[in-house]
């Protein structure tokens, strides 16, 4: 009796040893596989919606433990490209030090990650979409392939001109990045050379064609998503890129219709100025509250912690360019040529104030820039450490959000909408593209623009050939204007490759940092990006621009521009 | 009456003396172990007779009537006998040393035990005796330079921190996790050893070879270590009190910087006055430049100059008239800045308490082991410490005749207080450890203004307390500080709070059944529950949190993690041969679940809760993660005549990071074992005690991968109107990943010559690991950098030999020494076809991985001395740089491959993006190990232990940063080395270190910090004493005095380098180093 109990007892041990019963998990965090993917309600919806909803606020590249200042999405980008000309100041050298005084920008170097990782990750996503919306043809799949041809041509707009040593009218054989779209195959990967500039925009313009029809239909909610005008928009700007002056004018003429070019009280809003999308804004992106860059690090690592210099020093206190010492300036010489009469002067601290004899005064005549009435922050940004120990030249075109609250909380102040696309770009592009053809239509289309932001406004007065005497004096009256308009908005540097002009850092009286005061006669060969290793030790067809170097001490001043 | 007591015993000790032999007298005694534990059941017998014996007591007491000229033989298993002349004493006390070398030593091995000489792979077992002349919070860290083959890096000292990362035997995959298995009593323990007291444990067996560790053949590849905590004994109850105290210090060395402000000024002028005479400025100019530009770039002066006067002379030296100390009107207040010494501020000597209580007692039918422990650990900065209250009952019962019951139960509550910011990569602006090991000796750690009377006070704030300088112009000093500015560490410290608050409790509920009587059974579930609440309060008063009145972050993590396991075995003698066969299942399953919030606005520090927050939807997460492996095994034992030993175990093991047709690998391993000294060729050799030879393979697993990698995953986040998460791509999967598998072979020897006076272990071993979870890349232009796949193979292979010697062994004295090396030498054998197709290997930084080539093989730019200006010069290959002239098929020039270690050193240059990279060898040690000794003089004992390494190399990054003249203004501000005065200057050119010059970006380059990474560490000592108390108070069988100390000395290549933190650089610092303690204890068995 007593044994038949422990055989019993034997057998069911045996049984519980002999059933297998391993679990099979999926993830319960903030990344699902892509069975759980495919299983959300309105999947594809969602796809489409991440295409804009990742341009900016995560911590793409480092993630939020490594939190890095220049990680917060394509206005980041911004500022890394331009901060490598002349027209925007990076007088403290900290984190964007890489790119104002070319340190560590070869392939090995995360000045080379940065783009491939953030550029590459969105058009994988624009092909996601793409490979998604393969042979269903309604409103919505049509809308979101859209988008996603939109998109995608714009990312590799931005990556032709970054990584292309010649500018498409100069040379269209020059090599542009390796193209990856829905079809390509991890296989092809490994040996995908670097597309020709010609080739680049041939691809660049097809995908703007099938954008144009497929997202004809959509309504967006907001400027936040692109639609019909924007792929206007991108199409004006890649033939003005081109050279294709009939087409860009065209597209740029469509693309204005239902938007209105900023006014003075717009552009200078003390509590909206650039931070808040309104009719001029075709095309934007937006920080959120709840963001990684905005959690994470007190919101240091964001856009706003690079341009709103409005920040409470006593109350919070944070804010690289506010309190930190770190602000980005207006080049003195550009500031300079901008008449007193042209409103956007005021978006720039007066370099005359520094000239006043006590910091009282000082502080009265910056309380003018300040939105709060705070001269004295503005002083304290300036002075915060002696790196730069003045004011002249601080921006405030980029105004801190949410009035009083957000600058005595940079978790609110740091809630900015940033522009990708503005009307005044297209009016830029339809005179430049005019006058290319036919001067005086240009010269007309482009006194009637000028007009709009300084009454008095002189044809004429602005043409400066930074070392390339080749362009006309058109031309360079245009580029002054898009300098001046677009300042802090990612278009410089391009503009610089586009016009083979060369970098002027050096002058008298210039605000440039000393050592890094180079006056350089052609395009710096350091505004051809480098490709990150990751992609030319696996890629075997691609080759790679190569490592700038900088020059050493500063430059003589130069007299004339 | 007193005098005449004297009198009368000294008379009465007289004649006993007289009386000589053949008296017999009644022996009262008692026997004690190394560690003053009563020995109980020790056999005492009276040298000549059958008759006269005793057997010890469960307090180890024994009373005999004895020849008061006899000699008593004491012997116990485990111990060496000792020969005690009784000498007319009637209380005799009698120490066992425990016999090292003891063939039928239990030891603890995968899912039961086996005996020492049964045994046919290779362990290292660590007993309490051995535990016990430790202090160690986690047990963890008395592993190193104790186990021969382990290695560990980056141990933190912060009080109750997890143990550092550690590897048995080499480093067995190149991307998986070669943390070795944690088991204790049975069941995996993921957990934090810190909440284990080490007076709970029993032993801790580290397996290191197939035959050992492949019944977990899963996860066993990386090594197991199994900890056994104590067992209950079938005695009379035996009460053990443990209390000790002692204190902890700062033991890391800093390195040799400027701490001078006189040097410091001095360094940096010097470094512009370079940059401005190179610029071709005369001396005058350079050095008004030079003084504007220091005070400009690094804010603060401390020295009052007279007006007109510059602070550093032409000469380069500081203005003779300059006094220390500057007062100046700002803001309508007259500040002062001095400097502080900011390493005083932040170290003090901190208490550490230790107090503990067992129980262990029972009959034949049931017995217990219970124990209380209490730890208070101050740390060495302020408001870090940690307070751990354990307990712990384990139990057994025979229920019935075939059926026994064991129950296990520990809780642990702990409190660990620590410091904000304390992580070992951030090297930032709250990095206590960090900040005040670099900044500059110019900076006070106070805002300072004068007094009405003239002198200088801390300022105090609204609240009273001392006003920390934060670099901040606007509220502090008027001028912002260069380093690290918005940041004060003390400041931080004081008003912030970091805690976290462990629950722990582990149950384990296990049967017995005996079937037969050769057939058994075993069932055993365990369950840890861990529960941490954990807290970061960042203050409203000062930094970067005061815009929001304070922010609260809360966490909770509840894991819960089973492990069951089910066993049958069957044994039985056939004449000369025993058989023991095992078959089991283990299913093991862990989940974790994590739930935060954040809030801002504080009603008030003093309640740390978020309902005392304003603002409660700043932001909140929770997420959760599982894990499951499940296995089948069996295992046999043969031996024939306890002299030949087979063994041969299968495992096949399930686990959930792999997909479902990928999921199961199969695991063996065979072993044999040969007593050679019982054969009878070797009877007639009387110097051979035991020797014995072994050999075993085997292969074992490894799925320490990332979770999920065998399928395409997508990261989600809010959309832009914050009304639905949206997925964008994260990571490409491949579904055909699998188990890594490591096949491990040993072939080794064991003995003990001269009667135990020499004896020791040598092992010599070869791992393969194959199939290697290899990070496959792919071009990121993919959108994704790469994916895991099994390829590659790499072979980690090396020897270990252990040694004790006891030179000395007498009834008064016992004197051993023990010695252990250990080499581990990682070799290459194959890389996935794409990543080396390029350039014959790859780089991922720092190492240079080829085929053939070793592992952890450094790769960076070498350094080649300065040119005739003073400027760092770097190699280049001409097949690589473009500085060699070699031409593409377009006829340009190269663009520099920086991805390919150089073959040849062609030419140098001075410009990093011309030079090449070359694999300078691997970082990794040429052998490593430990000594110690062992000295017992009666009742005191001593012993020291030490650990060491010889060779390998780190990448002294800190030295580095120190040497490096300032490139920009960001570099401003942070101290240098003292070596800075042997630059490269037109006074001093034959130095081979670059010039000091400010904006000399290349200068700190290369292989020129590449240094020796071999040190010796003065790890541990003890000295203890017991106390012959059992002659004076009956009750109490031993009373022990002792002290004990960790981390007491340390030599490296450089003052200041630690080679312990990695093994590739010092880039990122463990900023917690160990600390060094020093207890004084007490320990009562009654």
């Amino acid at each position: 009796m007593k044994n038949t109990f422990k055989y019993i007892l034997a057998a069911g041990l045996a049984i519980v040893m002999l059933g297998s019963c391993i679990k099979e998990f999926s993830p319960q965090s903030n990344y699902a596989t892509k069975d759980q993917v495919a299983n959300a309600p309105g999947s594809y919806s969602l796809f489409v919606q991440a295409l804009t909803s990742t341009l900016c606020g995560e911590f793409t590249y480092g993630g939020s433990s490594n939190k890095y200042p220049f990680d917060f999405g394509l206005p980041a980008f911004y500022l890394e490209r331009d901060v490598q000309g002349q027209d925007v100041v990076y007088p403290y050298q900290n984190w964007y030090t890489y790119w104002y005084s070319i340190v560590s920008m070869g392939p090995g170097t995360r000045t080379a990650q940065l783009p491939w990782t953030y550029y590459y990750g969105w058009i994988k996503g624009c092909n996601d979409v793409i490979n998604l919306s393969e042979g269903i043809d309604d409103d919505e799949h049509n809308a979101g392939a859209g988008q996603a041809y939109a998109l995608r041509a714009m990312y590799y707009m931005d990556l032709a001109r970054m990584f292309a040593p010649k500018p498409y009218t100069v040379d269209k054989n020059s090599p542009t990045v390796p193209i990856v779209n829905e079809k390509t195959s991890v296989e092809e990967l490994t040996n995908n050379p670097r597309a020709t500039n010609e080739d680049m925009w041939a691809f660049i313009i097809s995908d703007l064609d099938k954008a144009e029809t497929l997202i004809a239909n959509y309504k967006r909610a907001n400027v936040y998503t692109p639609d019909l005008s924007v792929v206007y928009g991108l199409k004006a700007r890649a033939y003005l890129e081109m050279g294709e002056w009939a087409n860009a004018v065209t597209y740029a003429k469509k693309a204005q219709a239902g938007y209105t070019i900023m006014d003075e009280a717009a552009y200078t809003d003390p509590d909206l100025g650039f931070n808040t999308p309104n009719k001029s804004w075709m095309f934007g992106m937006t920080f959120k509250a709840d963001d990684p860059t905005i959690l994470v690090n007190d919101g240091d690592s964001s856009w706003g912690s690079m341009m709103c210099i409005e920040i409470n020093p006593e109350v919070s206190g944070c804010g690289y360019a506010a309190n930190y010492g770190q602000p980005f300036l207006i080049d003195r010489h550009l500031y300079e040529t901008i008449p007193t009469t042209d409103f956007r002067r005021k978006c720039f601290v007066d370099f005359a104030i520094d000239e006043l004899a006590t910091k009282e005064e000082q502080i009265e005549a910056l309380n003018a820039y300040s939105a709060a009435g705070h001269g004295d922050w503005l002083y304290n940004t300036g002075h915060v450490t002696e790196g730069y120990n003045k004011v002249g030249g601080l921006e405030v075109k980029f105004r801190t959000a949410g009035g009083d609250a957000g600058r005595d909380n940079q978790y609110i102040g740091f809630v900015v909408a940033v522009p990708i696309m503005r009307v005044e770009e297209m009016y830029l592009i339809e005179a430049e593209a005019a006058g290319r053809q036919n001067e005086a239509d240009g010269i007309a289309l482009l006194t009637a623009f000028a007009k709009t932001r300084d009454a008095s406004y002189v044809y004429g007065t602005h043409n400066e050939a930074y070392f390339n005497t080749s362009t006309s004096k058109f031309v360079n009256e245009c580029w002054w204007q898009r300098r001046v308009e677009f300042w802090g908005e990612g278009l410089a540097t391009f503009d610089i490759k586009r016009l083979q002009k060369g970098i002027i850092r050096n002058y008298a009286n210039t605000n440039h940092t000393e050592k890094y005061r180079w006056n350089i006669d052609h395009t710096p060969e350091w505004m051809n990006t480098c490709i990150v290793q990751t992609e030319t030790n696996y890629n075997f067809a691609c080759t790679n621009n190569p490592e700038p170097i900088p020059p050493t001490g500063d430059s003589d001043p130069v007299t004339s521009f | 009456m007193k005098k005449i007591k004297v009198f009368f015993t000294a008379i009465a000790l007289l004649l006993s003396a007289i009386a000589l032999s053949a008296q017999t007298i009644s022996v009262r005694g008692s026997v004690v172990d190394g560690a003053g534990d009563p020995v109980v059941g020790a056999s005492v017998v009276l040298q000549g007779s059958t008759t006269v014996y005793a057997l010890t007591d469960a307090g180890g007491a024994f009373k005999l009537s004895v020849p008061s000229n006899g000699t008593l033989i004491v012997s116990c298993l485990g111990y060496v006998t000792q020969e005690v002349p009784v000498d007319n004493r009637t209380s005799i006390q009698v120490l066992l040393i425990e016999d090292s070398t003891l063939l039928d030593e239990t030891i603890v091995v995968a899912f039961g035990t086996t005996t020492k000489e049964a045994f046919t792979g290779s362990v290292t077992v660590m007993k309490s005796e051995d535990i016990q002349k430790r202090q160690a919070t986690n047990v963890a860290n008395t592993l190193v330079g104790s186990v021969p083959g382990l290695q560990m890096r980056g141990s933190s000292g912060a009080p109750g921190a997890g143990a550092g990362s550690m590897n048995i035997r080499g480093i067995s995959s190149l991307y998986s996790s070669v943390e070795p298995l944690i088991i204790v009593d049975g069941a995996p323990y993921p957990a934090s050893l810190s909440n284990i007291p080490q007076g709970d444990i029993e032993s801790i067996t580290v397996l290191k070879d197939a035959a050992s560790a492949a019944l977990y053949g899963a996860r066993g590849a990386s090594g197991v270590i199994l900890i056994t905590t104590k067992h209950a004994r079938s005695s009379e109850a035996v009460v053990t009190v443990d209390a000790r105290m002692g204190v902890s210090s700062r033991a890391i060395q800093d390195y040799d910087t400027i701490t001078d402000p006189r040097e410091y000024y001095e360094a940096y002028y010097t470094l512009l006055n370079n940059y401005y005479l190179n610029q071709g400025a005369d001396a005058l100019t350079a050095n008004n430049k030079a003084n504007a530009a220091m005070l400009s770039d690094l804010g603060y002066n401390i020295y009052t100059v007279p007006q007109g006067q510059s602070l550093i002379g032409v000469n380069g030296k500081l203005n003779p008239n300059a006094v220390l100390g500057r007062a100046y009107e700002f803001n309508g207040e007259t500040y002062y800045m001095t400097n502080d010494n900011w390493r005083d501020a932040a170290y003090h000597n901190a208490l550490r308490q230790e107090y503990s209580v067992s129980v262990n007692g029972g009959n034949n039918r049931a017995s217990y082991y219970a124990s209380v422990n209490y730890l208070n650990e101050d740390g060495i900065i302020e408001y870090s410490g940690y307070e751990r209250i354990s307990a712990r009952l384990k139990a057994n019962y025979q229920a019935k005749k075939w059926l026994k019951i064991n129950g296990n139960v520990a809780y642990t509550n702990s409190t660990t207080t620590s410091n904000p910011n304390m992580s070992s990569s951030e090297l930032g602006s709250t990095n206590l450890m960090y900040y005040t090991s670099m900044i500059a000796p110019i900076y006070p750690i106070y805002v300072r203004v004068l007094d009405a009377n003239g002198n200088p006070v801390i300022r105090t704030d609204a609240n009273g307390n001392p006003q920390y300088d934060y670099g901040v112009a606007a509220t502090n000093y008027g001028v912002g500080r260069a380093f690290l500015q918005t940041g004060n560490p003390l400041g931080s410290n004081r008003y912030n709070k970091v805690q976290s608050n462990g629950n722990q409790l582990n149950g384990n509920l296990s049967a017995n059944i005996d079937f037969t009587e050769h057939l058994h059974g075993n069932i055993s579930s365990t369950i840890i529950w861990g529960n941490t609440r954990a807290m970061d309060y960042e203050n409203g008063l000062y930094g970067p949190k005061v815009g929001v009145n304070g922010e609260l972050l809360k966490q909770e993590t509840n894991s819960i993690r089973t492990n069951n396991v089910q066993t049958l075995t069957y044994n039985n003698n056939f004449g000369p041969v025993n058989v023991n066969i095992m078959a089991g299942h283990e299913y093991y399953r862990t989940n974790n679940a994590v739930l935060s919030a954040t809030a801002r606005g504080a009603f008030s520090p003093e309640i740390l809760e978020i309902n005392a927050f304003a603002d409660k939807q700043v932001s909140s997460s929770s997420y959760s993660t599982n894990y499951n492996v499940e296995g089948y095994f069996l295992s046999a034992q043969a031996d024939y005549n306890s002299k030949l030993f087979l063994s041969v175990s299968y495992r096949r093991d399930a686990s959930s990071y792999f997909d479902k047709d990928h999921r199961w690998g199969n695991f063996w391993s065979v072993g044999g074992a040969w007593v050679i000294s019982k054969e009878a060729f070797l009877k007639d050799v009387s110097f051979i005690d035991y020797l014995k030879l072994k050999a075993s393979i085997g292969q074992q697993g490894n799925d320490n991968t990332q979770a999920f990698a065998y399928v395409d995953t997508y990261s989600l986040s809010a959309n832009a109107s914050k009304t639905g998460m949206v997925p964008s791509f994260r990571l490409q999967g491949n579904d055909k990943i699998t188990w890594e598998t490591t096949t491990n072979s040993n072939i080794g020897a064991e003995w003990s010559l001269f009667n135990s006076r020499i004896s020791g272990n040598l092992d010599f071993y070869y791992k393969k690991t194959a199939d290697q979870l290899f990070w496959i890349s792919i071009p990121e232009s993919a959108g994704s950098r790469g994916y895991y796949g099994n390829v590659g193979d790499i072979a980690n292979s090396g020897v270990e030999l252990s040694l004790t010697v006891v030179p000395v062994r007498t009834r008064l004295v016992e004197w051993s020494i023990d010695a252990n090396l250990s080499t581990a030498h990682g070799k290459i054998l194959s890389l996935p076809e794409s990543k080396i197709s390029e350039n014959g290997g790859y780089f991922e930084s720092p190492f240079w991985y080829e085929v053939g080539g070793p592992l952890n093989n450094y790769m960076t730019y070498a350094y080649a001395g300065v040119n005739e200006n003073g400027e760092a010069l770097y190699y280049y290959d001409k097949e690589l740089s473009p500085a060699g002239g070699k031409l593409d098929e377009n006829g340009e020039k190269i663009t520099n491959n920086i991805a390919k270690a150089g073959a040849t050193k062609d030419g140098t240059t001075t410009l990093i993006g011309e030079a090449t990279r070359y694999a300078h060898g691997t970082t990794l040690p040429d052998f490593f190990g430990g000594f110690g000794t062992n000295l017992r003089i009666g009742s005191f004992d001593f012993s020291a232990t030490f650990d060491y390494q010889v060779g390998g190399k780190i990448m002294d990054n800190r030295y580095g940063q120190l040497m490096d003249p300032v490139q920009n203004t960001q570099g401003a501000g942070s101290t240098f080395h003292k070596d800075w005065i042997y630059s490269w200057s037109e006074t001093n050119k034959e130095s081979n270190l670059p010039r000091w010059q400010y904006g000399d970006r290349y200068a700190t380059y290369g292989d020129r910090f590449l240094t020796d990474a071999s040190y010796l560490n003065f790890q541990s000592f003890s000295v203890g004493y017991n106390v012959p108390v059992n002659k004076l108070i009956k009750d109490i069988h031993s009373l022990r005095v002792y002290v004990l100390g960790e981390n007491l000395g340390f030599i490296s290549a450089r003052k200041g380098l630690d080679p312990r933190y990695s093994f590739s650089s010092t880039s990122t610092m463990n900023v917690y180093s160990p600390v060094r303690t020093i207890s004084g204890g007490i320990q009562v068995t009654f």
